[in-house]
């Protein structure tokens, strides 16, 4: 690839190998050709996959594992494997009614693994403004978060 | 901040390469990141599709943490490392390693990474990266994908650090130790890419090396089975794009930075057969281009039906059919 086909104007940056002008190889730092072109289709189907999943959830059909599994493109072995128990187990974990009867050390390696605090497990949390922007501060009790709804301007 | 206690960072294109390049530019001894990935012939083909994945997915580069063994192996280089039972003994090590001002390697599952943009995070256990300092209980890490140093506090990188399943890192690290004074980097080039071509050509496993580029080529056209929408099938498309441009590679699914290392290692060696294998590798690196792009541009067309398939199919069959030669080829070369 020619140097000048690699050049991508976007702020994801990463590092190409490329054939500069003397014929010589060696890598160039430039933009991201997906991240530039493809973006908001990947988005829009993340976007597509959360909204379908949260409707079953909402609708009692899956326990919140299932849908952060599928929303983080976990496989059932990959997740069993994270949180240390058998596929079996996470099987019915999968389900809601058993879900509800899940203890808190469970939900906490569950979390761990979504990346996200135990009460969310619990709640879902959007903002129907475009100038709202809800962010969560971790605190020294594990279990406790500070869920904040914070004004900013599109210019920020 | 691109320094912190005497390391350099610099921004790589694949983070366990750049990583081992890394730390033995800062132990003296440099080697560029495409020499440490040939050396090591870290170029590869894997097709997998098994239960622990949710949608069938392939690899261009051999398995994580292989690297660094086979640098050891052909460079005498040795990089003492260690994988822990106990998270705090692990984090004890690493501040000891600081402590003596050597920066350490460690295995990390890429979720944790915190600095990351968050549409990027994905479970991964096979990342590297370079811890370079500890200041006020915050690591500072050099990430390959990172324009500079980045902080991780020490409960996440703990955490990165003990993740489990596939390739669970079991804390991970390593550091330079003993480097020959004279690397006999002439013979590591020649094992390197024999090393290469056996893993491409003759491993008895289908679904390997260029056999794993043709179960690909195969596979590709059931894909639609596996998929449960068109939506789906048109993202996992898309995937193909990212797995070989965006996840550290490089470019053209490692192809290019293989390129420049047949490129460094023909000048090394003296041999013009390996500057012209170096071009018809790049130029197959722009024939995988081109079918990560067609993969992009079907996937948001959402154009996948079978015609295209049997199209990006064909593409990655003629793949299958350029690599044997090159690497059948190249194993000549060095032979």
């Amino acid at each position: 690839m020619k140097e000048e086909d690699a050049r991508v104007d976007d702020d994801y940056q990463l590092v190409l190998y490329v054939e500069r002008d003397d014929g010589t190889y060696g890598p160039i730092q430039t933009g991201s050709y997906m991240k530039a072109h493809y973006f908001a289709d990947y988005l829009a189907h993340r976007r597509s996959v959360q909204e379908s999943e949260l409707e079953k959830l909402c609708a009692g059909g899956i326990s919140p594992i299932a849908y952060y599994m599928t929303w983080l493109g976990l496989s059932e072995g990959d997740l069993a494997a994270r949180v240390r128990i058998s596929v079996r187990r996470l099987r019915k974990h999968l389900r809601p009614e058993c879900f509800a009867a899940l203890d808190l050390p469970m939900l906490q390696r569950y979390a761990e693994v979504f990346g996200v605090p135990v009460a969310n497990l619990f709640q879902v949390l959007t903002s129907d403004s475009p100038e709202m922007r809800l962010t969560q501060a971790k605190t020294a009790n594990p279990l406790v978060v500070v869920t904040r709804a914070e004004s900013f301007s599109a210019h920020e | 901040m691109n320094s912190e206690a005497g390391f350099c960072h610099r921004l790589g294109a694949h983070c366990e390469s750049s990583t081992i390049a890394g730390l033995l530019r800062h132990a003296g001894a440099p080697l560029s990141e495409p020499m440490v990935f040939g050396i090591a012939g870290a170029i590869f083909f894997g097709y997998f599709d098994t239960r622990m994945l949710p949608f069938p997915t392939f690899t261009a580069r051999s398995q994580p943490g292989k690297i660094r063994d086979y640098l050891t192996k052909y460079l005498r280089i040795e990089f003492p490392g260690r994988r822990f039972r106990h998270p705090g003994k692990a984090s004890a090590a690493l501040d000891a390693l600081l402590a003596r001002g050597t920066p350490a390697a460690v295995q990390v599952d890429f979720f944790y990474m915190d600095y990351v943009p968050p549409y990027s995070r994905a479970h991964f256990n096979g990342h590297f990266v370079t811890v370079a300092g500890k200041r006020d209980g915050v690591y500072w890490v050099s990430d390959a994908y990172c324009a500079e140093l980045k902080p991780l506090d020490a409960a996440t990188l703990e955490r990165a650090r003990f993740a489990r399943g596939s390739f669970a890192p079991r804390g991970f690290m390593y550091h330079v130790g003993k480097v020959p004074a004279n690397l006999d980097i002439e013979k590591a080039i020649r094992r390197g890419i024999k090393h290469a071509a056996f893993f491409m050509l003759r491993l008895p496993i289908p679904f390997l090396g260029v056999a794993g580029i043709r179960r690909l080529a195969k596979k590709l056209l059931d894909w639609p089975r596996h998929a449960v929408s068109v939506d789906r099938l048109a993202h996992e498309m898309m995937m193909i794009h990212v797995m070989l441009e965006d996840r550290g590679t490089g470019g053209a699914g490692f192809r290019y930075l293989y390129a420049t290392f047949l490129q460094e290692a023909a000048g090394v060696l003296g041999k013009q057969e390996l500057a012209c294998l170096a071009r018809e590798m790049m130029e197959n690196g722009d024939a995988w281009r081109a079918i990560s792009l067609f993969a992009a541009r079907t996937g948001k067309k959402r154009d996948v039906g079978p015609d295209r398939l049997e199209e990006l199919s064909a593409m990655v069959r003629a793949r299958a059919d350029a690599e044997e030669r090159l690497f059948q080829e190249l194993a000549k070369v060095v032979a």
